[in-house]
């Protein structure tokens, strides 16, 4: 049970890129999430709802989940294959020359949030 | 309301840490290695044994476990210099955790700098430490089914070590299993055999360490 971690990184990225973006506050985290990533979705849920308050920037983030299929092409019959785990035997030619197309993903696609304002001159 | 597009691995702060732990690697010639198992499948055995009968190559081993500094008292007893990372409760090592330890090693004076992981088949998997080689180790008494139960593992190594095969016939262990799983999770990595009461498998495996020797 990593989660813990794997939301405090999820985080952690998402206030940087937000820090960069002179964004003031986080509202929402689009995440993508692979079926083959490893990374199971209720605990990180459960752990980014508790670790969001820790930093007023992400005190109000919800985080939507996009989950990705994992796939791969088979290098042997050039088959394109639905993969529910990280088992690459091709269910067509019957060997074992699967490779992963999609399904590994856990990144951050995007993040919404208020913009500092413009700082206002003394001389206007 | 501002909408900024990031596309970024969530990996990537692990990732910096990770490389920067690479170059200081890179830059004492240094060959970095991540053993990874179950708790109990024979790391520190296989580290003890490998630094007493290498006397010529100079280990450094981070040794990762949720208590004591038992494990690391065993290395330094075999002979080479250890640092015990304790967690506490967490069930993972963090590259961020191996370059603060670093400079606690003489690195160059050593050849390999081996890292211990936490005894746990899933969570140090998801992890890269930036050593050169993550090595999983299955033990026997675990049982052949491993493979498939814990796939990110496996998945992820660069070379597969199945220990204890001493006792193999005494436990019921199916070695055609391994091979057949592994064919379908990691079909790149052939698991060498090791034994540290018999000693079968510890030729081709410091010949091994002394091919990557820097």
């Amino acid at each position: 049970m990593h989660e813990f971690s794997l939301a405090t990184d999820l985080l952690n990225v998402a206030r940087d890129e937000a820090r960069r973006h002179n964004l003031v506050s986080i509202d929402r985290i689009i995440v993508r999430v692979g079926t083959l990533s490893g990374v199971c979705i209720e605990p990180l849920e459960f752990a980014f709802g508790f670790l969001r308050e820790e930093d007023p920037m992400t005190e109000n983030a919800e985080m939507v989940i996009e989950t990705i299929q994992g796939r791969g092409k088979c290098t042997s019959c050039g088959g394109d294959i639905e993969l529910e785990h990280l088992f690459l035997y091709c269910p067509d030619c019957k060997t074992p020359t699967v490779e992963i197309t999609a399904g590994k993903e856990f990144l951050i696609v995007s993040i919404e949030g208020e913009e500092a304002k413009a700082e206002s001159s003394a001389e206007t | 309301m501002a909408d900024i597009v990031v596309m970024r691995a969530v990996s990537s702060d692990n990732q910096a840490h990770a490389d920067v732990v690479r170059k200081i690697l890179d830059d004492n010639g240094v060959f970095g290695m991540n053993l990874l198992s179950s708790p109990g499948s024979g790391k520190t055995t296989l580290l003890e044994k490998t630094i007493r009968d290498n006397p010529d190559l100079k280990f450094g081993v981070i040794e990762g476990d949720v208590f004591t500094a038992r494990d690391a008292s065993r290395i330094e007893a075999a002979g080479a210099p250890s640092i015990q990372l304790n967690t506490e409760g967490a069930c993972h090592l963090t590259a961020n955790m191996i370059e603060m330890v670093l400079p606690k090693f003489e690195l160059k004076t050593l050849d390999f700098l081996v890292v211990e992981n936490i005894g746990n088949l899933i969570c140090p998997a998801a992890y890269s430490l930036g050593v050169h080689k993550r090595v999983v180790l299955l033990s026997t008494p675990e049982g052949h089914d491993k493979i498939l139960k814990y796939p990110q593992a496996f998945n992820t190594a660069d070379m597969i070590l199945i220990t204890k095969t001493d006792v193999a016939d005494a436990v019921g262990f199916d070695m055609k299993v391994v091979v057949e799983d592994l064919k379908a999770v990691n079909p790149k990595v052939e698991p060498w055999l090791m034994s540290s009461v018999t000693g079968e498998g510890y030729d081709r495996w410091y010949d091994w360490l002394r091919s990557n020797k820097k």
